[in-house]
């Protein structure tokens, strides 16, 4: 059921990576999704495939997360190697009727196919071994140069702790209204998509006005709290940039250059 | 002292713009370390009067005082807020962080308090309602009584003089409420907080030191709860619940005039059946 | 004609560490024409068991039978719907169902699912309101938003009443009312069931059950501990505190007082009844003392 999704799922755990300042590790995650793109060879993306399975070991989580983490992108993967395969141009070995395979295309399909797995199961790091809160606070953090130009960085950041904090209690209330309106014959579904789409108005409709209500109320509740906006606002865990962190940044960059040295090859 | 002084609000409802007289002339004296009740049913001003306590709502007319200083002077806001620390009816739609400590914290870190010391009062305050335990896990997966008690740490954290409990606990269980109001008594007793609770829980009324009643926008009746509670017939009129001791020991007295109506508890009605 | 749960077993999460047993094997046979209180702690269960009762829910273990018709059985799996709309369920806080832009139209959504002809719908509506005490003229192309909370809660048991349920189940009524609004629920409520419904209540309040319920049942962590009739079940008095449950206040006095030697008559519930024992038993025991 809906209570299944899990949205930034976090695991506790005392690894290196769960120790390391968010920044650092969303810089990270950008300059090796950077270094994931720039690879164009074997010796490239085979050196990739080494730096993820180590990222993986040093983050201490369990294999089958990872592969819980893909599970929802294989369509996407398919697709996308499917569409590699086919639709590359390059030295044709195999035809049949219009469809043709190339090995360019095996070639960029194995690549973009290996790119997807690798991105997401990083990606998936992040948040595995980030709290959200520290994850929000590390973003705040990084947009805050961004202010004067008009990023409303600590908006952004309550805007995503306030969705965390709300999508159970949002799910929990939809469950709550599906059983309502089932019980007076509503039928979510069966029908074809116009039909199913207009059974979810008598969903939709009560969950905006609550979602609305409980906005209105946390905002009084907030004020109550002597909360105005970004301004002076201290934490209780502020973030610290630690010689650990300026270590892991060092590393990444050199694999980053090193990535592109691969090129060269 | 939270000074009410001729408080008079009017407010503009409905798409008409219908004019509503939601408080219409109300004094009232809250003391400091007093536990009062105030009492009524839905649409009497008994929430509305709660939000002009912590300048969440300012007087169309009249004034409120807290601690000497009018709850109208902007300067003073954080202040008065900080002072008056409120509890809402819906235990979820005030917490706003993703763990109960960071919960706890965020009225400290709106104030600007340093790290250290917004450590150690968010340890307190979870010490006090006992919920050091739950320190980690994510709001929505509490009870509701814990949510409440988890609201009161987020209050309390700030060390407030007054707590204003706004229908606490309208929404709960059973046993949920009987955890409200065991630390609500407790933060009366123990830490000497100033508690009002707006209820329509007579067995929560029962415990104040001071009930106040009101309908229509107005205080119509005051006293302490056997004063209040006596009075079986006028609160029947005005829809409310009457403690059912309370009400028996009315009719009682109409036959033996001996059984007195100030009886509220099951332990003074049967020390005076069985002497 | 029935309601019958036959060793119903419910878990939740099923093989995974989660795992619960939210009900274990439960039986309960709820006659036509009753009105029956059920009672439990929060997490005892009973929200669980009323999801049973109108299909929502599939048993793991045992089956829930509507008037001999076996809800999710796998022969006539075509008539789960029509059979569950023989029960209608009520949840708590059901205003926040409420969806359309009239209330007229809100409360047509049941019977417009059921497919019947607009004639009939409307005939329904109207019903319905009259028995929620709705001004139908007045009301019905009102939106509901519009409405005092109290009114909301109207408009939304009519939307269940509207589908002409033979059995209604009301997951606590009355909850977050005033004392006034508590009162008028609980009254319409009483009034739907000296209609011919057959309500089945699940309250907090020992009190609402005692005072309308002719029949009650306790559960306790999944399991159905206490039935009977309200007044012999409120005799169990340490048993339910020690399930989180209170029983009366007035019945915890009568105990009290039998308890301290002034010979009352535990089974009452109504204050006036109470009043007239309490004055007997001290007459009875001056009498006594005289002699």
């Amino acid at each position: 059921m809906l209570k299944d999704i899990t949205i930034g799922q976090y695991l506790v755990g005392n690894s290196f990576l769960h120790k390391l300042d968010p920044r650092t590790k969303i810089i990270g995650v950008l300059l090796y999704m950077i270094a994931l793109f720039t690879v164009n060879n074997f010796i490239g993306m085979g050196a990739m495939i080494v730096v993820s399975a180590f990222f993986v070991l040093l983050s201490q989580i369990p294999l089958n997360y990872f592969l819980k983490g893909l599970k929802p992108i294989v369509l996407i993967v398919m697709l996308t190697v499917v569409l590699q395969i086919f639709m590359t141009p390059g030295e044709v070995l195999w035809q049949w009727g219009f469809l043709k395979i190339t090995d360019m295309g095996l070639r960029q399909a194995g690549f973009m196919g290996t790119r997807l797995v690798l991105l997401v199961s990083i990606t998936s790091i992040l948040t595995l071994t980030t709290t959200p809160i520290a994850l929000t606070d590390g973003i705040e953090s990084l947009l805050k140069p961004f202010q004067k130009i008009g990023v409303p960085a600590h908006e952004l950041a309550m805007m995503m702790t306030i969705a965390l904090r709300f999508i159970p209690t949002l799910i929990e209330e939809t469950e709550k209204i599906m059983q309502a309106q089932a019980a007076r014959g509503a039928d979510f579904e069966s029908g074809n998509l116009m039909e199913r789409g207009k059974a979810m108005i008598p969903l939709l409709v009560p969950l905006f006005l609550s979602a609305f209500k409980r906005a209105d109320e946390l905002a009084i509740a907030m004020e109550a709290r002597c909360y105005h906006g970004g301004e002076n606002r201290t934490r209780l865990k502020p973030l610290q940039y630690t010689a650990k962190d300026r270590v892991a940044l060092l590393a990444l960059l050199l694999m980053l250059a090193l990535a592109w040295a691969t090129r060269m090859v | 002292m939270i000074k009410v002084d001729g408080l008079t609000h009017i407010f503009y409802s409905g798409s008409q713009k219908k004019e509503v007289k939601a408080l219409n002339n109300v004094s009232l004296e809250i003391r400091e370390g007093e536990h009062i009740a105030v009492l009524g049913h839905n649409g009497c001003g008994k929430s509305t009067l709660a939000k002009h306590l912590n300048a969440l709502l300012l007087p169309t007319e009249g004034k409120v005082q807290v601690d000497d200083v009018d709850t109208a002077n902007e300067a003073d806001l954080w202040a008065i807020r900080q002072k008056v620390g409120m509890v809402f009816q819906n235990p979820d739609n005030q917490l706003v962080a993703t763990t109960v400590e960071e919960d706890v914290a965020f009225g400290l870190e709106n104030i600007g308090l340093e790290s250290e010391l917004i450590r150690q009062r968010v340890d307190e305050a979870l010490a006090c309602v006992g919920m050091t335990q739950f320190r980690d896990k994510a709001p929505h997966l509490l009870s509701g009584g814990q949510k409440q008690r988890l609201a009161i740490a987020g209050v309390i954290a700030m060390r407030p003089k007054y707590i204003i409990f706004d229908e606490p606990t309208a929404m709960l269980d059973p046993s949920g409420r009987q955890e409200v109001i065991r630390t609500m008594q407790q933060l009366n007793r123990e830490e000497n907080i100033t508690i009002v609770n707006i209820t329509h829980f007579m067995e929560e009324a029962v415990l104040a030191d001071r009930v106040v009643v009101m309908d229509g926008g107005r205080i119509v009746l005051e006293g302490n709860p056997k004063e209040v509670f006596s009075q079986v017939d006028y609160l029947k009129q005005m829809h409310l619940d009457v403690p059912p001791i309370a009400e028996l020991a009315g009719l009682l007295h109409s036959e033996r005039p001996d059984i007195t109506t100030d009886i509220l508890t099951i332990e003074e009605m049967v020390a005076k059946l069985c002497p | 004609m029935s309601l019958t749960v036959n060793d119903v077993w419910y878990t939740y999460q099923e093989g995974t560490p989660n795992e619960s047993n939210a009900l274990q094997g439960i039986n309960l046979t709820i006659n036509k024409g009753e009105f029956l209180g059920i009672v439990g702690h929060t997490g005892s269960g009973k929200s669980t068991l009323i999801q049973h009762l109108n299909g929502l829910l599939k048993p793991s273990k045992g089956q829930v039978l509507v008037d001999g018709l076996e809800l999710h059985s796998k022969e006539n799996k075509k008539s789960l719907r029509e059979i569950r709309m023989k029960v209608g369920i009520v949840f708590q806080y059901p205003e926040y169902q409420l969806f359309e832009e009239t209330v007229e139209k809100d409360i047509a959504f049941g019977p417009k699912n059921l497919g019947l002809e607009e004639k009939e719908i409307k005939q329904r509506v109207k019903k319905a309101m009259k028995l929620m005490n709705l001004d139908y003229q007045a009301l019905k192309d009102v939106s509901p938003f519009d409405l005092s909370g109290g009114q909301k809660r109207k408009v939304a048991i009519a939307g269940v009443l509207a589908m002409e349920p033979e059995y209604l189940i009301l997951d606590e009524p009355a909850a977050g009312l005033d004392p006034k609004g508590r009162e008028e629920f609980l009254e319409l409520i009483n009034h739907l069931h000296k209609e011919g419904l057959t309500v089945i209540m699940v309250s907090h309040s020992m009190d609402d059950i005692a005072r309308y319920a002719q029949r009650m049942v306790v559960l306790h962590q999944g399991k159905l501990v206490l039935e009977g009739k309200p007044q012999e079940v409120f005799t169990h008095v340490e048993e339910l505190e020690s399930m989180g449950l209170s029983v009366p206040t007035l019945t915890k006095l009568l105990h009290a007082l039998k308890a301290k030697g002034l010979p009352v008559n535990t089974e009452l519930i109504e204050i006036q009844q109470i009043k007239a024992e309490i004055l007997r038993a001290l007459q009875e025991r001056k009498g006594e003392a005289h002699a």
